[in-house]
């Protein structure tokens, strides 16, 4: 009886403390967008631009004391939306669009100064939302290695595949790519399936 | 400076660190008080020079904490600073923008010591000066995932091997008696 009184205390103290929810991925998977509709749909306000330009987001980006309500359940958390991590940075990979090569050059730096800031705030979320452009090949060393290392943690994670509504978008080979995980697969641009999220997210942290 | 270890012989090429003394160690040891006279010395500070010439020799780069490696051949050639007697090949950038032979006319220039140094700002921890060549910064990389930067201003990043959260203890062994179940 004892066990239980204290063990439904914490859950209650627990509850009470925002929960800082990551979310990871590579760039251009759709990160921002995702945060953008989470912001929109909790708190009424976007959280950061968004760029075909990769590494548009360069340093982590705090959405602080949102909540999430859903059938009885209520969350307090925290948002963060992490810059793309990349193993290899090129800044003539942006002057395509148009950018000047020493803008590119200050780019590059920044993106790689936001992908040490991403890697190093492993430590300080509670939980993740890995997303993945359903487009793309998922077998990637990053998604690989940066599952690994949030598994690793303990870390609660929630594989999200991005992007459904594109055409040529394949969510079963993320499936079979990282089976075992909660999974959701959404479209962050039209808002399909965010409901989906939200419960997944809700069950995962309850 | 970059001395012999097992003779005390001034190496006085990069290639001469490459292949090894002619008393056959391949070790060189890095004397950081000159290099810290010849980062004085660039830094416009006047007693640098004199500095140098006291301690008997003539250093054509920079550095502060960071060690360059001279990797070639296989060969485990090394040094624990960033500073050299030896002129490092400089890129071709360099050599298209640089005055031609400023290094041996004992003018440092300032991207010299930009390439051959770690600052706050940098972001690196490893750089490649030339091919072959690189400078490591071991506080920033012994804390942070490894981040290279090429000679072409292109950077890589590896990405921490799994681990645990720092500071969480180790599961616990499962109890015996659920073992048995």
């Amino acid at each position: 009886m004892l066990d239980w009184i204290l063990s439904w205390l914490k859950g209650l103290f627990k509850r009470k403390k925002a929960v800082s929810l990551g979310i990871y991925g590579s760039p251009n998977v759709g990160k921002t967008t995702l945060a953008n509709r989470i912001c929109v749909d909790l708190a009424d306000e976007p959280m950061g631009a968004v760029s075909p330009v990769p590494h548009e987001t360069r340093r982590v980006q705090k959405k602080e004391n949102m909540t999430l309500k859903l059938k009885g359940f209520t969350l307090s958390m925290n948002l963060l939306d992490m810059p793309g991590i990349a193993v290899k940075v090129d800044y003539r990979d942006f002057l395509g669009y148009g950018i000047t090569k020493e803008d590119a050059q200050k780019r590059a730096r920044e993106a790689t100064l936001g992908v040490v800031e991403a890697v190093r705030s492993l430590d300080k979320i509670d939980a993740a939302l890995f997303v993945i452009d359903a487009t793309e090949d998922p077998y990637t060393q990053i998604n690989i290695t940066i599952i690994g290392n949030i598994e690793a943690r303990d870390i609660p994670i929630v594989v999200v595949a991005n992007k459904i509504d594109l055409p040529n978008a394949n969510t079963q080979r993320i499936k079979e790519a990282f089976p075992g995980y909660e999974f959701v697969e959404v479209s962050a641009m039209t808002g399909e399936n965010l409901s989906r999220l939200y419960s997944t997210i809700a069950n995962k942290l309850s | 400076m970059h001395n012999c270890s097992k003779c005390g012989r001034a190496a006085s090429s990069l290639e001469e660190i490459d292949a090894g003394c002619p008393c056959g160690s391949k070790v060189f040891i890095f004397d950081r008080q000159i290099a810290q006279a010849v980062v004085a010395e660039g830094n416009g500070n006047a007693d640098g020079a004199d500095r140098i010439n006291a301690l008997g020799g003539r250093a054509d780069a920079g550095g502060n904490g960071g060690a360059a490696v001279a990797a070639g051949n296989g060969s485990p050639a090394a040094s624990a600073g960033a500073v050299s007697t030896f002129a490092v090949p400089e890129t071709a950038k360099d050599r298209a923008q640089e005055t031609p032979g400023a290094l041996q006319e004992g003018k440092v220039p300032d991207s010299y010591f930009a390439r051959t140094s770690f600052t706050n700002d940098d972001i690196e921890n490893i750089k490649v000066l030339t091919q072959g060549v690189f400078l490591l910064d071991v506080n920033a990389i012994s804390k942070n995932p490894v981040v290279l930067k090429d000679e072409d201003e292109i950077y890589y990043v590896k990405l921490p091997m799994v681990q645990k959260k720092s500071g969480s203890q180790p599961p616990a062994a499962e109890p015996e008696k659920e073992k048995k179940e």
